[in-house]
């Protein structure tokens, strides 16, 4: 028998150790990114491969946690997946008219957060994992 | 789906934890079964029934819960 809190814990915390892992070998390989920005260009395109190998390594730690989690919370994910891509998807093509009628450019890294912040908050207004 | 299996867990003196240990699952899933918010695919609703030693339709369903109150 699993301590209190039962598969879910369980699966969170590997998920999260190896999402940390991920993310930080991210925030190390685009740090020294930046720092090569001002490098010669052949240098500068080798120092841009481990970022991309690190969000790789997010993504299959990502999948690892989908197979891995229970039918019930695969819809609940697969739920938030959906309302998080259509949210996105809804601000992210109004911004890009905006952005013809002069609006200020911004970054594709904000599809990023704004996927993600909004698949959690959809989980935790849900209470999927409060229950 | 109307069914037993909070009855049925309560009856052998199981917790949501102890019932999804031994299913394999989340007590987040087994909640949701309880409460109506969630039916189980048929592997899991069989797994269910074979933990308990009964038939799927002994668990789930409305006939489930009339069987039941009529003994």
């Amino acid at each position: 028998m699993n301590e209190k809190g039962g598969l879910l814990r369980k699966w969170n915390k590997r998920y999260l150790f190896e999402y940390l892992v991920a993310l930080i070998l991210l925030l190390g390989t685009s740090a020294l990114c930046i720092r090569a920005a001002q490098a010669a260009a052949a240098r500068k395109m080798l120092l841009m491969i481990p970022p991309v190998i690190a969000v790789l390594l997010m993504a299959i730690v990502i999948l690892r946690h989908y197979r891995r989690i229970d039918e019930f919370l695969r819809r609940e994910m697969s739920q938030s997946l959906a309302v998080a891509a259509a949210f996105t998807y809804l601000w992210a093509t109004c911004y890009g008219v905006c952005e013809i009628a002069g609006f200020p450019r911004i970054s594709i890294w904000w599809v990023w957060g704004s996927m993600t912040v909004v698949m959690n908050l959809w989980l935790f207004g849900k209470g999927v994992f409060r229950r | 789906m109307k069914n037993r299996v909070g009855e049925l867990r309560e009856e052998r003196g199981w917790t949501k934890v102890d019932l999804g240990d031994r299913l394999g699952v989340s007590r987040q899933t087994i909640h949701a079964i309880e409460t109506e918010r969630y039916d189980p695919s048929l592997p899991l609703a069989m797994a269910i029934a074979k933990l308990f030693g009964k038939a799927v339709e002994d668990i789930f369903g409305d006939d489930a819960i009339g069987k039941n109150k009529k003994r």
